[in-house]
């Protein structure tokens, strides 16, 4: 299918016909993942050929390489293993897995990386993650008929650093093109934004399989903008389910259960779970053991899990300077939050009965794909805007082991920041920055996201250097920090890779080994990227030349960009990948000025008909 | 150095006290046009661009919105705008009475007492009102000196107020 055709240079207005681009939102969970698609606001989850919405995130791995995703997991087969909550373990490592596991971690890795024993080797969280995003995105395929162009990630609100850059390393590694990663409690919020015209001040309480979300919101006039965050990346459904393991095994008095055994018995603890919530008592057993299951029991154990949520709600509403009394709704996310007594003490605490008139296990793939469609490029105009903010802290170490705080949580995202450090000692050329997240005092009881180093500092008395450290988080929440050293201008980078992840060499070679069937297929891929890539380029280029080309631009720089662009366009056509490189680098130096005059223009423009129509000359 | 004028990133009028329904507007109006999100299939230049301006638009809001740091930035502005050296030391009769409030303040941390802990927190607040009056009258006369100095006092005040808050917070959980 032709995307555009490009006129010959100076014959004014190119013909362009633009296929509607196809997108589509993912809700990676950690017991159930979805996927759904927008067409004309309206979003969609896409069932399965056996008319399946939720595909459960299980994967099992067979010794001959192989690997099943989803329900067809589920069931043992001999020499395969079958991997369940892997969200859990992404981007963390081993020192965070304190509790059991029904199966095992692989003891030779590295320090710090988690990777699971299976019977065909060990593998990454982030492999797990891929495969089910894959399986994910072949669903959406199948339905949109053809290759998506991008996709947007859910992910809860409360991820740190590496557990979303672990995220985006697995959609690397599925070959999707990530749009944004979007966090749920936000997506939930579009979902009822846009499809039930919900405003006001909103409490979203999402409890899922493995992760607390709670996010307060302010909905207005299609602002969906977040007021501050909370929550626990690891409290879940999961917990609720060990804790009923925990429960029976305490009431048998068994001890030393196999994984297998044990993987049996938290699948019995969920379902009994999900039966309690129209009975009033079932029953359990562990082999000729059994027992009654009642209601009371499970309230006493799911007590404790329901107040560690309701004070992260106390907190969130404390952070924004709100009282319960501002709030004007609330809305339950999650499977988690089917369960009654959740309803009931949510209730009690906000004085209002929650809203769940969506589907709380679609509601987040839905609002995915609706932002999706917007961000891909189907739907201008009136769009939403989301305003969202960085879960926790970022900082560096600073003498004595202590945390200075450089992006406090709740900052509107994008965000960035500057502080000045110095030297502590006479003469040092080379200065240590380790960087951290968390809200506690000591780096101790943060977590470490990176580590890096500003050398060639000209030597000088201690304290003369002028060290600026600058975060910039992007819209998301991923970070890069900066160190320059002012007085010389030295200067080095980094862009935070997961600590407790995955090396980049490690998601390359997964990328490798997931096309390696077919290694003309990864040159092919490539080629196809930058000529999509040089393309819409072209697209946003000559869209602005139409615009403002004329009056930004002199004559000559007009032909120089038409000149290259017109050679990248022809370039976009061809088998040559390494020149479509080449080109679209060249065009994005010489265009890059022009953006800026754009820019300047733009906001003039934006602040035109304003009080202060002066204050264009400033800007 | 030149201090940003954030006021005018977001089209506000400068002063102490600000519309905050106007301020909303302005910041949202703009937001809507800058955000990343608007640049997705843009070119990586105007991505940066729209990045960059997008965290200024995001400083400045979360700058204005919030009384003390709203006052902090516009005293820094009009000082930098007279080209004055703006020096001053606070009293020792001030930093006294500063003592005297945290040692309070601390008696409370060790025994609750909820009506002592009114009694103090209407005494911060009324400093509070104070000097913000006494900080306007002096941006008012161009009175950079004093109005410094008292800024200096109100940013006092205010961390006292936030321990009071934050002890407040830890009644309220347990």
């Amino acid at each position: 299918m032709v995307l555009f055709t490009i006129a010959e240079p100076g014959l004014g207005r190119a013909r362009q016909v633009i296929r509607r681009k196809r997108a589509a939102g993912i809700d990676l969970g950690t017991t159930n993942s979805l996927v759904a698609v927008a067409r004309e606001g309206k979003a969609e989850v896409i069932a399965d050929v056996h008319g399946q919405r939720l595909l459960p995130s299980v994967v099992q791995y067979r010794a001959d390489g192989s690997h099943v995703v989803g329900s067809d997991a589920m069931s043992p087969v001999a020499d395969a293993t079958i991997i369940t909550s892997s969200k859990r373990l992404l981007g963390r490592s081993r020192a965070d897995i304190t509790y059991q596991l029904p199966y095992v971690l692989d003891a030779s890795a590295q320090e710090g990386m988690v990777r699971i024993e299976t019977v065909a080797g060990p593998v990454s969280p982030v492999q797990v993650a891929a495969d089910i995003l894959q399986s994910l995105a072949e669903r959406a395929q199948t339905e949109s008929g053809g290759e998506l162009d991008g996709v947007v990630i859910t992910v809860p609100a409360y991820f740190d650093e590496s557990q979303r850059q672990a995220t985006r390393a697995a959609a690397r590694i599925a070959g999707l093109k990530v749009l944004r990663l979007l966090n749920e409690p936000t997506a939930a919020a579009v979902a009822y934004g846009l499809d039930k015209q919900l405003q006001g001040t909103i409490i979203i309480y999402d409890l899922g399989g493995g992760t607390f979300d709670v996010s307060l919101m302010r909905l207005h006039n299609g602002v969906f903008e977040v007021l501050a965050i909370g929550g626990d990346s690891a409290l879940g459904g999961d917990d609720i389910d060990r804790a009923i393991a925990g429960w029976m095994q305490q009431q048998a008095g068994s001890s030393g259960m196999t994984i297998e055994d044990y993987r049996q018995l938290l699948q019995q603890s969920r379902a009994a779970k999900h039966a309690l919530t129209a009975a009033s008592t079932t029953t359990v057993t562990i082999g000729s053991w059994q027992t009654q299951l009642t209601r009371d029991i499970l309230h006493q154990l799911l007590d404790g899990f329901i107040e560690t949520t309701l004070k992260a709600c106390r907190r969130v509403l404390r952070d924004a300077g709100l009282t319960i009394a501002d709030v004007t709704d609330v809305v339950l996310v999650g499977g988690s939050t089917r369960t009654p007594r959740v309803q009931q003490k949510v209730q009690e605490f906000f004085g209002r009965a929650p809203l769940c008139s969506i589907n709380p296990d679609e509601v987040v793939a839905l609002g995915a794909a609706l932002q999706a469609d917007v961000l891909v490029g189907n739907k201008y105009g009136d769009a939403a805007l989301l305003l969202d903010v960085m879960p926790l802290s970022l900082g560096i170490e600073t003498m004595g082991g202590l945390m200075e705080k450089i992006i406090p949580r709740n900052s509107t995202l994008p965000v960035v920041r500057a502080q000045e450090f110095t030297t502590f000692k006479d003469g040092q050329t080379v200065m240590t920055f380790h960087v951290f997240q968390g809200e506690r005092e000591l780096v101790s009881d943060c977590r470490s996201l990176a580590r890096f180093e500003l050398r060639g500092i000209p030597p000088m008395v201690a304290g003369a250097a002028r060290i600026k450290v600058s975060f910039q988080v992007d819209a998301d929440g991923l970070l890069e920090v900066q160190a320059e050293e002012l007085t010389s201008g030295i200067k080095s980078s980094s862009v935070v890779k997961p600590s407790f992840g995955l090396a980049e060499h490690d998601i390359v070679d997964m990328i490798k080994a997931s096309i390696e069937s077919a290694a003309a297929d990864k040159v092919r891929r490539t080629l196809r990227e930058r000529q999509v890539e040089a393309r819409r380029h072209i697209e946003s280029l000559q869209a602005a030349l139409q615009q403002d080309g004329d009056n930004l631009l002199s004559a000559d720089e007009k032909h120089k960009l038409e000149q290259v662009m017109q050679e990248l366009a022809v370039a976009a056509t061809g088998e040559d990948a390494l020149l479509i490189e080449r080109l679209t680098e060249s065009l994005n130096n010489l265009s890059r000025d022009f953006a800026g005059r754009r820019m300047d223009a733009g906001i003039k423009a934006a602040l035109a008909g304003q009080r202060l129509d002066s204050l264009g000359d400033k800007l | 150095m030149s201090v940003t004028d954030l006021f005018a990133v977001l089209g506000m009028p400068a002063g102490c006290q600000l519309d905050r329904v106007l301020l909303d507007e302005q910041y949202h109006k703009r937001q809507a046009v800058w955000h990343p999100d608007r640049f997705v299939n843009a070119s990586e230049s105007e991505k940066m661009q729209a990045m960059q301006h997008t965290s200024l638009l995001n400083d400045a809001y979360s700058i204005l919105k919030h009384p003390l740091r709203r006052v902090e930035h516009l005293l820094a502005l009009r000082i930098c705008e007279s080209g004055e050296v703006v020096v001053g030391k606070l009293e020792p009769g001030f930093l006294l009475q500063q003592l005297e409030l945290r040692e309070e303040l601390e008696r409370l941390g060790e025994k609750r007492d909820e009506n002592a802990f009114a009694r103090l927190r209407q005494t911060v607040d009324a400093l509070m009102l104070q000097h913000w009056q006494l900080i306007e009258a002096g941006i008012a006369k161009h009175d950079w000196c004093n109005a410094h100095l008292c800024l200096q006092k109100l940013q006092f005040l205010h961390k006292l107020q936030e321990e009071l808050n934050h002890l407040e917070d830890r009644w309220l959980d347990n």
